[in-house]
C-alpha cells in the first residue's frame, strides 16, 4: 500500500513539475536533415561541439543546465537548436552551463553562436561555417566554401580548405591553415599566424598584435596588411611576381625583395619594388611595428 | 617645386581647419567601463536608447569605411601622396567627426556582465587600452608631422577599427538584452 502510494505521488510530482525541471537531464535527440540542410545552434553558456557524419540526420547529445530548456525547431531545410534560460534565472543574471554535442550531415551549413562558450567544429564540407562567441575559443576543421569565425577574447583556429575565410578576434590569437582565395583577418591585441595557399584578395588588420603570414599571391591579386604597433612578417615564394609597397613610420623594414629606403620627407622607411614583372599587389603598412618580407 | 609649395600651403591651411577636440586624448575607457556595469534603468529606457545608438553607429561605420575604401586602392607612394593631400585631409576630417559622434551615441550601451567572465571583461578593457595607446601615439605623431598622409590614413584605419570595436560591444549588448 505504501509503495503504491509513493508511486502515485511520484507520478503526480512528475506530471505537475514545470518544464524546466523535466528538462534538467541529459540530452539525446535525433532529427532528420538533408545533407545540404542547415543547422543553427545557440547556446549562451557552455560548449558547442559539432562533428560530421554521412547520415541524413542530426544527433544531439549533451547535458542541459538545471535552469535551462532546449528549443528545437524545424523549418524547410533547416534545423534550429537553442538553449534557453528560464525567466527567473535571466532576471537574476545567472546562467547555467549546457553542453551540446552535435553530429550533423557533412554537407550541412552550420551556424553556431554562444557567449561564454567554446565552439569546436570538425569535418564539415558544407557551403558555409559560421561560429561566433565572446569569451570562448573557436576551433574549426572544415572544407567549406565560406568560413566566418569570430570571438572577442577567445582564440580562433582554422585548419582545412576554404576559398573565403573571415576571422576576427579582439584579444585572442588567430591561427589559420589551408586557406586560399579571399581572406579577411582582424585582431586588436591578439597575434595572427597564417599558413595560406594562393590568395586572390586579403586584408589583415592588427593594432598591437603581430602578423606572421606565409602566403603566395595569384596574378592580379591584392593583399593589404595594416598594423599599428605590432610587427608584420610576410613570407612569400622566391620569385613571386608582385608589386610591393611597404611603409612604416617609426619601425624598420627588412626585405628579401628590393631595398627599403628612408622616406624623403619626415621619418620612416618605405619599400617600392616590382618583382618578376609585377601583377599582384602587396601593401604592408605599420605605424611603429617592424615589417619583414622574406622569401621561402 | 612650386606645385609642392602650393600643396604644402594648402595642406597647412586645411590642417588649421581640422577639429582640435581635446576629448580625443582623454581616457575613454572609464566611460565604457561604466556602461559595462549593470544598471537599474527603467525598462523602456533600456530598450529605446540602444536602438537609437544602433542606427547611429551603423550609419557612422558605413560612412568611415566607405571613405577608406575610396582611398585605399591608391598607391601610398610619396608622389601620389602629395597629390592626394586634400582628399586625405577631407576624409580624416570626416572620419574624426564621425568617430566623435559615434562615441557620443555609444553612451547608452550597457552589457549584461553575468554573460561575461572577469577575464573577458579584462580582455575588453585591455584591448581598449591598446586602442587608446595607439590613438595617443598617432595623434602625437600627427602633431609633429601634420602633413603626413601615411599617418592620416593610419588614423582613419584606427578609427574604423575603434568603431568596429564599439559596434561589437553594441551587438554583444543587444544579444545580451535579447537573451534576458
Amino acid at each position: 500500500m505504501t509503495t503504491k502510494y509513493q508511486f502515485i505521488l511520484s507520478l503526480l510530482s512528475a506530471m505537475l513539475a514545470p518544464a524546466w525541471v523535466l528538462a534538467a537531464q541529459d540530452i539525446d535527440e535525433r532529427r532528420p536533415l538533408a545533407n545540404d540542410g542547415s543547422v543553427t545552434v545557440i547556446n549562451v553558456a557552455g560548449d558547442i561541439t559539432i562533428t560530421a557524419w554521412d547520415r541524413a540526420e542530426v544527433q544531439l547529445l549533451g547535458s542541459l543546465g538545471d535552469e535551462s530548456t532546449l528549443d528545437i525547431s524545424e523549418s524547410g531545410q533547416g534545423l534550429r537548436i537553442e538553449v534557453k534560460q528560464r525567466d527567473e534565472e535571466r532576471n537574476n543574471q545567472h546562467y547555467e552551463s549546457s553542453e551540446l554535442q552535435l553530429t550533423i550531415p557533412e554537407g550541412a551549413t552550420v551556424s553556431a553562436s554562444g557567449v561564454s562558450s567554446d565552439i569546436e567544429i570538425r569535418g564539415l564540407r558544407g557551403a558555409a561555417v559560421t561560429a561566433e562567441t565572446v569569451s570562448g575559443d573557436v576551433e574549426v576543421t572544415a572544407h567549406s566554401n565560406h568560413v566566418d569565425l569570430k570571438s572577442v577574447s577567445g582564440d580562433i583556429g582554422f585548419d582545412g580548405a576554404s576559398p573565403r575565410v573571415t576571422a576576427e578576434s579582439v584579444s585572442g590569437d588567430v591561427v589559420l591553415r589551408g586557406v586560399e582565395g579571399e581572406l579577411n583577418v582582424s585582431v586588436v591585441s591578439g597575434d595572427v599566424e597564417l599558413q595560406a595557399g594562393a590568395l586572390d584578395r586579403g586584408r589583415f588588420e592588427a593594432v598591437s598584435g603581430s602578423l606572421d603570414l606565409v602566403l603566395s599571391l595569384r596574378e592580379n591579386s591584392s593583399v593589404n596588411v595594416e598594423s599599428m604597433s605590432g610587427d608584420v612578417n610576410v613570407v612569400l615564394p622566391a620569385g613571386q611576381a608582385m608589386e610591393i609597397r611597404a611603409q612604416t613610420f617609426s619601425g624598420s623594414i627588412r626585405s628579401g625583395f628590393g631595398s627599403p629606403q628612408k622616406v624623403s620627407h619626415g621619418p620612416g622607411s618605405r619599400l617600392d619594388h616590382t618583382e618578376a614583372g609585377g601583377g599582384a599587389s602587396l601593401r604592408l603598412e605599420s605605424f611603429s611595428g617592424d615589417v619583414e618580407i622574406s622569401q621561402q | 617645386m612650386r606645385d609642392d609649395r602650393k600643396d604644402q600651403d594648402q595642406l597647412l591651411e586645411a590642417l588649421h581647419r581640422l577639429p582640435r577636440e581635446r576629448e580625443l586624448l582623454r581616457d575613454l575607457w572609464p566611460g565604457i567601463a561604466g556602461r559595462l556595469q549593470p544598471r537599474d534603468l527603467p525598462q523602456g529606457r533600456r530598450w529605446t536608447r540602444p536602438a537609437v545608438a544602433a542606427a547611429v553607429l551603423v550609419a557612422f561605420m558605413a560612412g568611415v569605411l566607405f571613405q577608406r575604401q575610396q582611398l585605399l586602392p591608391e598607391p601610398a607612394s610619396a608622389e601620389a601622396g602629395s597629390q592626394r593631400i586634400p582628399e586625405v585631409l577631407a576624409a580624416v576630417q570626416a572620419s574624426e567627426r564621425e568617430y566623435q559622434a559615434a562615441f557620443r551615441a555609444f553612451v547608452p550601451v550597457g552589457l549584461d556582465q553575468a554573460m561575461l567572465d572577469d577575464q573577458a571583461i579584462d580582455d575588453i578593457q585591455g584591448s581598449w587600452t591598446q586602442f587608446r595607446q595607439a590613438e595617443a601615439a598617432l595623434l602625437a605623431a600627427l602633431q609633429d608631422y601634420p602633413g603626413n598622409t601615411f599617418l592620416a590614413e593610419r588614423l582613419m584605419g584606427l578609427r574604423a577599427q575603434q568603431l568596429d570595436f564599439m559596434q561589437k560591444l553594441y551587438v554583444l549588448d543587444q544579444n545580451s538584452r535579447r537573451n534576458t
